[in-house]
């Protein structure tokens, strides 16, 4: 695939997907510390998302969101087709209150705990979309 | 390859002048590091808008692989001793004051 190819099939993945997660991994099995807690976050929220394991193209893809949205690092979580961070924004942006408020679900009453979530070893949350794979 | 605390913080405080910034290492690795910086600069602009000065003052030394992982937190500060309203004129000055010393890396 050309860089031009990709950085098109990412534009499109992003436009059509109303939550997107780039991350190393899939949602569950995480390969990376950062992406695990951006999981964590989103499934303790229960929303449905598109997630893509950037690993098995990952300087393709950096060099891609870097020419989209200059962020050159993942995780990276898009909502409504604009990037909203990496994992440090979605923590902060998820403590206080202001994730649930962007993705229009209800905050979760203990939120400072959740990060931490169990869930990413167990069972996937219903409602959670299949990872998606760029070829 | 690691790298040296006071060399991001001195890279962060090239990009982001009168900033107060605090590095740490994460894992005692040497390459995960936590970043916290409170700046004046980062008035009115949005998270992501935030974080891109920070990454962007170390993107060298993250492509090089001196640096793993950067873990940032910014905190908007107000303009101690700065002159002037405190308006939106004001932060668009200094937001321009730091393109004019350092170009901008997302042109095509």
């Amino acid at each position: 695939m050309t860089d031009t190819a990709l950085r098109d099939k990412v534009e499109e993945l992003i436009r059509d997907h109303p939550v997107l997660l780039f991350m190393k991994g899939v949602p569950e099995a995480p390969r990376c510390g950062f992406s695990m807690r951006v999981v964590g976050i989103l499934d303790t929220l229960g929303v449905e998302y598109g997630a893509i394991d950037v690993l098995p193209a990952l300087e393709p893809l950096r060099e891609a969101t870097g020419e989209i949205s200059d962020w050159r690092t993942f995780p990276q979580l898009y909502v409504n087709g604009e990037l909203v961070g990496g994992a440090d924004i979605v923590e902060e942006m998820f403590e206080s209150g202001e994730l649930a408020e962007l993705l229009d679900v209800e905050q979760p009453a203990d939120a400072s705990s959740a990060a931490d979530s169990p869930s990413v070893n167990g069972t996937p949350p219903p409602g959670q979309s299949p990872p998606l794979q760029i070829e | 390859m690691a790298i040296e605390l006071d060399e991001v913080r001195e890279l962060i405080l090239e990009a982001l002048p009168g900033a107060e910034v605090e590095v740490t290492d994460d894992t005692g690795g040497g390459d995960h590091l936590r970043a916290v910086v409170r700046a004046p600069q980062f008035t009115d602009l949005s998270r992501v808008e935030q974080h891109r000065l920070v990454k962007d003052a170390v993107q060298d030394r993250m492509d090089d692989g001196s640096i793993h992982a950067l873990s940032v937190k910014t905190i908007p500060v107000d303009a101690e001793g700065m002159s002037g309203g405190g308006d939106a004129g004001g932060s668009e000055a200094v937001t321009s004051e730091m393109d004019a010393q350092s170009p901008p890396q997302q042109e095509d």
